[in-house]
């Protein structure tokens, strides 16, 4: 089975967990591991560790600054993502989606304001 | 030991358990998500295999940090290319890549231990790239292994192939970094091991060693930089350069010195010709590892191995060496152009892909197990070639038009017991053909338009020739003899047709002759002897003569066929 998104959509592969310690800069829960445009097709559900969003009239090119690491100005890696979407705070509607099938669609205008950056 | 898979025309979604580009098994998307499905401590090895062996891989784009994982050196990361997507030497654009934009950062960061990296093509491509590889700012090189890979960086803020700015024990062997903005590879601190690699055209230094931490450097040239080819301090042995900062001074050229096969930038083969300063001048590391970066086996013993990342070959392609178990070539176009042999006890030799070729001028010598040529278009190519000698044991030619041209071939010889072609419209032509002769067990053409068009004979002894398909042919002009102890002559298929136009005999002994089908047809046109013609028509038997259109008589059938059998 695949997600049938199209050109405006984008899919957005996300961490389940955490993974490393707390105080690791590796992948938390919520993190964009990756995005793919809306027509890359997938396969449902996910594997773990992730869980999938294909995010409605989102844009692949602009979803691309979602997927970024972070360096200090030398190069040493500070966080391997700067983007997650908080799980914690999204409606229960779409955690009972994760629980349920590790994936949801949502419109862009619905799931942004969960969109945090680690750099503040 | 865990394995995951790799291949960027896979869906979204999948577990990486297989490498299959659909459904929930499906190769990971990217090795960046590999890395992330990683746990956080390993208690075995666990492998990425990268690309599968299909046409035309998309390139990875997404970059990506090994880190948060516990590895040890038992227990280590292992990320290679399979043999199917993988490079030979040169940058290819169809097999398995990362092309990453990564601004101010490496494509691989490496901020764990343990981590092999083995034919990789790797390049960053931003304005303000840092690296390529990248073992430093907090990163590690313990236990790194970079094998096989090519590497450039040709643009950035910092611009280098390999960075290894950490402690540690790195490996780098049979790679290639060439084309960077500065240094093709940077290493301090690291207690670092170069071996067989190639550094060149790079805008820094081909290898740079910073004031601590120590450096091996074996067998590696570089050259065509705009720094010094070698810096710093370094134990260096048989090493050469362009501009003589280390070992010897070999030219930085396609027509003297090093003789690489392209300097160009953008166009960069560092393959060497057979003149090269390079060939033989290196130190026999065997102990080590055997290959070269495109997998040729390096010899063993003083004055053999070539210095950099490739070993040259007299042919510049595949050799076939005795004694070698099995020799696979894939791709668009597989080709083994090998003038001389193919020797003695190879167990198999198998090309696979759209329009393979073999051609071999000389000899495909005793006991070959099997050649196996399948694509669209196979085709063996055996120019003046004396003999496929005895003990073949099969040669299968398979695919939509597969041809054996056996031009003035005196003979297929005794002991092939098997020879089959089937596809679209395979093809035997044998002209001048002086014989398939003794003891060739089998003989099948199937296909939709299958053909043998035979000069002169096909002797006793042949066991058993069918020729199946829509519509088969045997064509048999000024054919002498289709001669004793032809145990069976089957054409089965839609029209098949016997034509033996000028065909004096079809001999005694043969046992049965079967014309099947839905327009089954013999002319035997000024058939000299054919006799006791049966058909069974509807359960019944009819007696059937030649004609002989010109005459428009009988011509009488000869003695001793026991039965032509032509089943409507």
């Amino acid at each position: 089975m695949a997600i049938i998104g199209t050109a405006n959509d984008t899919i957005v592969l996300l961490r389940d967990s955490d993974r490393g310690g707390p105080q690791s800069n590796d992948y938390k829960q919520g993190d964009i591991v990756q995005v793919f445009s809306g027509t890359e097709g997938v396969t449902l559900p996910p594997a773990e560790p992730f869980y999938l969003v294909l995010v409605t009239d989102l844009l692949f090119a602009d979803a691309l600054a979602y997927q970024a690491a972070a360096y200090n100005p030398d190069g040493a890696l500070i966080n391997k993502r700067i983007f997650s979407i908080n799980l914690k705070r999204i409606p229960k509607a779409y955690k009972d989606l994760l629980t349920a099938q590790r994936w949801f669609t949502v419109p862009w205008s619905a799931i942004s304001e969960y969109v945090e950056s680690k750099l503040g | 030991m865990t394995t995951r898979y790799v291949d960027v025309d896979a869906e979204v979604g999948g577990n990486g358990t297989t490498a299959d580009l659909t459904g929930a098994n499906c190769a990971y998307k990217s090795l960046n998500i590999a890395e992330a499905a990683i746990g956080a401590t390993l208690s075995e090895p666990h492998e990425i295999i990268c690309g599968s062996a299909h046409a035309n891989h998309t390139a990875d784009t997404t970059a990506v940090t090994f880190s948060g994982t516990t590895t040890s050196a038992a227990n280590y990361i292992d990320v290679y290319v399979s043999s199917g997507a993988r490079h030979a030497g040169v940058w290819s654009a169809s097999k398995y890549r990362l092309i990453v934009s990564a601004g101010y950062a490496g494509v691989v960061v490496l901020a764990e231990s343990y981590v092999r990296l083995r034919y990789l093509q790797i390049t960053n491509t931003s304005s303000n790239a840092n690296y390529g590889v990248d073992a430093g700012n907090g990163g590690s090189s313990v236990g790194m292994l970079c094998d096989s890979c090519l590497i450039t960086v040709p643009d950035g803020n910092v611009g280098q192939g390999i960075y290894l700015y950490t402690t540690g024990s790195a490996t780098l062997r049979n790679s290639i970094v060439y084309g960077c903005y500065s240094h093709g590879v940077n290493t301090k601190y690291s207690t670092s091991v170069i071996e067989n690699c190639t550094s060149c055209g790079n805008g820094g230094s081909g290898f740079l060693q910073g004031s601590s931490g120590s450096l091996a450097i074996k067998n590696c040239y570089a050259g065509g930089n705009t720094g010094a080819d070698f810096s710093g301090t370094m134990t260096d042995t048989t090493c050469a350069s362009e501009d003589g900062t280390k070992g010897s001074t070999v030219a930085y050229s396609t027509s003297a010195g090093a003789y690489f096969t392209n300097i160009t930038g953008g166009s960069e083969d560092f393959h060497i010709g057979a003149s090269s300063e390079l060939i033989g001048a290196g130190t026999d590391l065997s102990g080590s590892f055997t290959l070269d970066i495109d997998g040729e086996t390096r010899p063993t013993g003083a004055g053999t191995w070539d210095i950099g990342a490739d070993e040259y070959v007299a042919g510049g392609g595949v050799s076939v060496l005795p004694s070698t178990g099995v020799v696979t070539a894939t791709g668009k176009t597989p080709s083994i152009l090998q003038n001389f042999r193919i020797a003695v006890g190879l167990a198999a030799l198998s090309l696979v892909g759209y329009a393979p070729t073999v051609a071999i001028n000389q000899i495909v010598t005793p006991a070959v197990g099997a050649l196996t040529v399948a694509g669209s278009a196979p085709t063996v190519a055996l120019t003046d070639h004396k003999v496929i000698q005895p003990s073949v044991g099969q040669l299968n030619i398979v695919g939509f038009t597969s041809t054996v041209d056996v031009t003035d071939h005196k003979s297929a010889q005794p002991g092939l017991a098997t020879l089959s072609l089937s596809g679209l419209a395979p093809t035997i032509q044998v002209s001048d053909h002086k014989t398939i002769p003794v003891s060739l067990g089998v003989l099948d053409l199937t296909g939709y338009a299958p053909s043998i068009g035979i000069g002169v004979n096909i002797t006793p002894d042949v066991g058993s020739l069918t020729v199946a398909g829509f519509a088969p042919v045997v064509s048999t002009t000024d054919h002498k003899t289709v001669s004793p102890a032809v145990g069976s002559l089957t054409l089965a298929g839609f029209v098949p047709v016997v034509s033996a136009t000028g065909h004096k005999t079809i001999t005694p002994g043969v046992g049965l002759l079967t014309v099947a089908g839905f327009v089954p047809a013999v002319s035997a046109s000024e058939a000299k002897g054919i006799t006791r013609l049966f058909t069974m028509l509807h359960g019944g038997t009819r007696n059937l003569k030649a004609i002989d259109a010109s005459t428009r008589a009988y011509n009488p059938i000869a003695a001793n066929v026991r039965e032509l059998d032509i089943l409507l």
